[in-house]
């Protein structure tokens, strides 16, 4: 029965609205706290690189091949470190992948999402990387609503460009709510 | 448990409705082929033989890495909404959702067949697998409503009916992982757990190291990796009664 209330109460969000329009939320006028899109430079955030190493932030997933392991920097890119020693992990380079949360690898070719593209990249010996190969616009934009709910926000323009992140902000007249 | 089956599968599509505009963002895979690495259970990428798997919110991709400088899209199937992780295993894809576990055969590469759900309340869920067995961990979460905090054991000797053999009350259970009779399981504030998984049915919960964050795990041959908002933590398990601190990598 709690199964059932809680699809139920589901339902009820549901209709009291997610979706932008025609949804009995109601819209203010004027200005109200919300949520703005931080677009992004399409250039910049297709460019991948091999930099050196730094500190870990907001670490994600990470993934385990051979000596080394390699950690996720949260939509930044990936920490390369020789775990030879896992009594003394050593950091060795970081790759900065825009947008970047999961990795595998398959022998010496790695798979990255870099936003919406899937990239198959490889780390030469003299620490540069090569982009393999790049398949655009096969993974979803996970980033087309803002984080958290109830929450007002401008509406996302793919014409803008890539979404890489929100910021709060006065908005006039929000037509987005989730 | 049939009936409730019925019950949830009448009530899940406005459930989904939800999902769609929620579910949760992080999430998982793992592999063990050779020429593959291993991922934590909270991976979207899988490798499985000559084939890249990677969910996204509500979709199974698949490629063709047979020549790996060279993936090929092959397809996609679609599964539901709230899919979060993919965790590999022999000839089958374990797929935690926010409704529950999807088993895939992929035993034609190319043509994932779906073969049974397990289906809990809606909650974040990664999963692995050993042998006969499923391990799902089940969190509550501003991303992941109406969740409980729980692990659930399920037996999946028959893959098209997966059933449920043992359920654990826990604190806030991200990812685990497992290996032979020790099961890892990261509670976020709560650090991690290592639990005893000899037996399915009775599972023993032997000891905590909560003085940092857990969220994934990567436990191998023993030889402990976990990842957590604290930064990374290494442990040697050979010896399951004494876990050995072994390094850490501070967050800044």
């Amino acid at each position: 029965m709690k199964i059932y209330f809680c699809q139920l109460l589901a339902f009820l969000i549901v209709i009291s609205g997610c979706i932008n329009e025609d949804q009995p939320v109601a819209f203010p006028e004027g200005e109200v706290e919300g949520l703005k899109p931080i677009y992004g430079n399409l250039a910049e955030l297709k460019d991948i690189r091999i930099e050196a190493p730094r500190q870990l932030e907001r670490p994600g997933k990470i993934y385990r091949k051979g000596g080394f392991l390699y950690i996720n920097e949260l939509a930044k890119g990936v920490h390369i470190i020789d775990n030879t020693d896992p009594s003394s992990p050593e950091p060795v380079a970081f790759i900065s992948i825009p947008g970047n949360v999961d990795i595998a690898a398959k022998g010496d070719v790695f798979y990255f999402d870099n936003y919406n593209d899937l990239v198959a990249v490889r780390i030469t010996s003299g620490n540069q990387v090569e982009v393999l190969k790049r398949i655009e616009d096969v993974l979803p934009a996970g980033n087309n609503f803002p984080p958290g709910n109830d929450v007002y926000f401008e509406c996302v323009d793919a014409r803008k460009g890539v979404v890489t992140g929100w910021e709060a902000t006065i908005l006039v007249s929000p037509k987005c709510y989730r | 448990m049939k009936k409730m089956n019925k019950t949830l599968f009448a009530i899940i599509p406005i459930g989904l409705l939800l999902l769609a505009f929620s579910g949760c963002e992080e999430s998982n895979d793992s592999m063990r082929l050779d020429s593959a690495g291993q991922a934590g259970s909270m991976a979207r990428f899988a490798i499985s033989k000559n084939n890249l798997y990677i969910v996204d919110n509500q979709n199974l991709l698949f490629f063709d890495i047979a020549d790996a400088t060279n993936p090929e899209p092959k397809g996609r199937v679609n599964i539901g909404f709230g899919i979060e992780t993919i965790f590999p295993y022999r000839n089958n894809l374990f797929i935690g959702s926010t409704t529950g576990m999807h088993i895939y055969d992929i035993s034609t590469p190319t043509n994932p067949v779906k073969l049974s759900v397990y289906r809990h309340v809606t909650a974040c869920d990664p999963v692995v697998v050993q042998d006969n067995y499923a391990y799902v961990t089940i969190r509550d979460g501003v991303e992941c409503r109406f969740g409980e905090n729980q692990l659930d054991v399920v037996d999946i000797s028959n893959l098209r009916e997966p059933q449920a053999v043992s359920t654990y009350l826990m604190y806030n259970p991200h990812g685990l992982g497992i290996d032979g009779m020790s099961l890892f399981v990261t509670e976020g504030e709560q650090g991690l757990k290592i639990i005893d998984a000899s037996d399915p049915f009775n599972l023993v919960f032997r000891f905590e190291i909560n003085s940092f964050h857990g969220y994934d795990v990567i436990p191998n041959n023993g030889h402990l990796i976990a990842i957590g908002k604290d930064g990374l933590y290494q442990y040697d398990y050979s010896n399951p009664d004494n876990m050995t601190f072994l390094s850490k990598i501070s967050v800044q």
